[in-house]
């Protein structure tokens, strides 16, 4: 009878790991999908208790992607992404803003190594099957396994694998927003007509973010993350103009696969007019000041993640950095 | 051997630092200590004794411990005092896990000093900087204000951030999922980059 044991451990541990591996299956498979599929429909936005309609058109095409969103509620606006970058129309200020970007697309994006490191920090969980828009969808929850971050649930759409209907909910359940397509098609060929903008913008005025520089090492710029909470790691560490700045901003990006959060660093006196928590849907933003800086930590987390990453983000120029512990 | 009983006031300066006195006990204890500079000196010693037993304790420190809780609750209270008047006495939320928070809160506030002052090794640095950065996690009330109640020029500064936080994150994670749509919906314009 012991010898079944650890036989039965291994069984279990082995269904688990099926359990996570089915979930996750279809997570990388809607990855694919969302960059490679053609697709438009309309899309509705909640948050905070406001709902904005948005149509949608992506296609893809001999290794090139290209998308717009054009907002149908509120003012006109209208964004357009190609694998180089963003454009944002906005008629109402007569104005052109141009962004560099690699290509991610409206839809969730993920790779391989970002579904493995996801399923570290969140419980994939398969709910069955489901109907939307007339479409059968399979139903996936990621759990968070902490406090540190929020959930999702999706509805995956089980012949094309495009996600009809994503939420993000907190730790009681709450929904914070909602991303959903109520209507949808799948054409076999999208016309480069479907992507010329809606208005003449040629006499607008035209913005184009500058380049970011990336810092030459976090120790020559002397601002170090700390601990970060359980599952996130740095990802990305650049400076930045901001508007109303005179000198860069350092800004430190940080991810656990599916969440993301942003710390920047300003000198004090440039900016630092936020101070304390805020928050607009899923979006949790945190500010304090930091001897003669100021820190400002937003993302698609709960407040103690947001808190925590500012609260522990120092300084340490290279002249005063010791042994590490 | 010693000849210490324990006392009463031992048994309540130790549940306080244990975070175990109810409410209104709480309140009692705080009410006499404000008057009783002796209470202050008996809390400092109780806290000054554990300290040592977990080898906690920097000679360096004063022993105004207890002046230092005394002072992050006028401070909390001074933030308060609108929401608690307007809710019965039976209604209103404990106050020792806050009074607790604020006493780890004054006490890892007093280890900021030797961080600065760098008068403890610097491979304790860092452990002792997140037990404050925790400490002040602890503090925080649910007080966060909606973005929109913020002063014109705060919500700006933010929108520009959380423009430049999806332009930057949306390369990494699921951020593209919801990113681009927070963007687009902005209602008002987040556009301030004229002539950059």
């Amino acid at each position: 009878m012991r010898s079944l044991y650890p036989t039965l451990g291994l069984l279990l541990l082995a269904l688990t790991g099926i359990a996570q591996a089915e979930p996750a299956n279809w997570l990388a498979r809607m990855a694919e999908a969302v960059r490679m599929q053609n697709y438009q429909g309309v899309i509705v936005y909640a948050r905070d208790g406001r709902m904005e309609s948005m149509r949608i058109v992506h296609s893809y095409r001999d290794g090139e992607e290209q998308e717009r969103i054009q907002a149908l509620s509120g003012d006109v606006r209208e964004i357009h992404r190609n694998n180089e970058q963003v454009t944002c129309i906005l008629p109402k200020d007569r104005a052109v803003k141009v962004d560099r970007q690699v290509m991610r697309g409206l839809l969730p994006a993920l790779s391989k190594a970002t579904v493995e490191e996801i399923s570290e920090n969140y419980e994939l969980q398969e709910l069955g099957t489901d109907k939307l828009l007339g479409r059968s969808c399979r139903a996936v929850v990621m759990k968070p396994r902490d406090d540190y971050r929020y959930g999702y649930q999706m509805w995956i759409d089980t012949e094309t694998y495009i996600p009809l209907k994503i939420e993000l909910v907190d730790a009681n359940g709450n929904t914070l927003e909602q991303l959903m397509f109520t209507e949808i098609s799948f054409p076999k060929v999208i016309h480069d007509r479907e992507f010329k903008p809606s208005v003449d913008a040629k006499d607008y005025v035209w913005i184009r973010q500058r380049v970011p520089t990336a810092a030459s090492t976090v120790e020559a710029q002397g601002w170090t993350p700390g601990q970060l909470p359980p599952g996130f790691r740095m990802v990305a560490h650049e400076q930045q103009m901001m508007p109303d700045t005179e000198t860069p901003v350092e800004h430190l990006v940080f991810t656990d696969g599916l969440a993301t959060v942003s710390a920047f660093v300003s000198a004090d006196g440039t900016s630092g007019k936020f101070k304390g928590l805020s928050r607009r849907g899923a979006v949790t933003a945190f500010g304090r000041s930091v001897d003669d800086f100021h820190v400002t930590v937003v993302g698609e987390v709960p407040q103690a993640t947001v808190e925590l990453i500012a609260n522990r983000l120092r300084y340490q120029p290279a002249l005063m950095t010791g042994p590490s512990p | 051997m010693s000849n210490h009983e324990i006392t009463p006031l031992d048994e309540t300066l130790s549940s306080f630092l244990d975070g175990e006195l109810g409410w209104q006990e709480t309140e009692a204890l705080l009410g006499r200590m404000r008057a009783d500079p002796a209470l202050q000196a008996a809390l400092d010693r109780h806290h000054r004794c554990r300290a040592i037993l977990r080898d906690e304790w920097y000679p360096q420190l004063d022993d105004g411990f207890a002046h230092r809780v005394l002072s992050a609750i006028d401070q909390e209270d001074r933030a308060a005092t609108t929401k608690l008047a307007v809710l019965p006495a039976r209604k209103r939320p404990s106050l020792t896990r806050t009074v607790m928070g604020l006493a780890m809160a004054a006490s890892v506030a007093a280890v900021t000093v030797l961080v600065s002052q760098a008068l403890i090794p610097a491979g304790g640095q860092e452990y002792l900087a997140n037990r404050l950065a925790d400490a002040r996690s602890a503090l925080r009330l649910d007080n966060s204000q909606h973005w929109e109640d913020l002063s014109p020029d705060a919500a700006a500064e933010l929108n520009n951030y959380l423009i430049s936080h999806h332009n930057s994150a949306i390369d990494h994670g699921l951020n593209g999922t919801m990113g681009m749509m927070r963007v687009a919906s902005e209602e008002r314009s987040t556009i301030d980059w004229a002539g950059r």
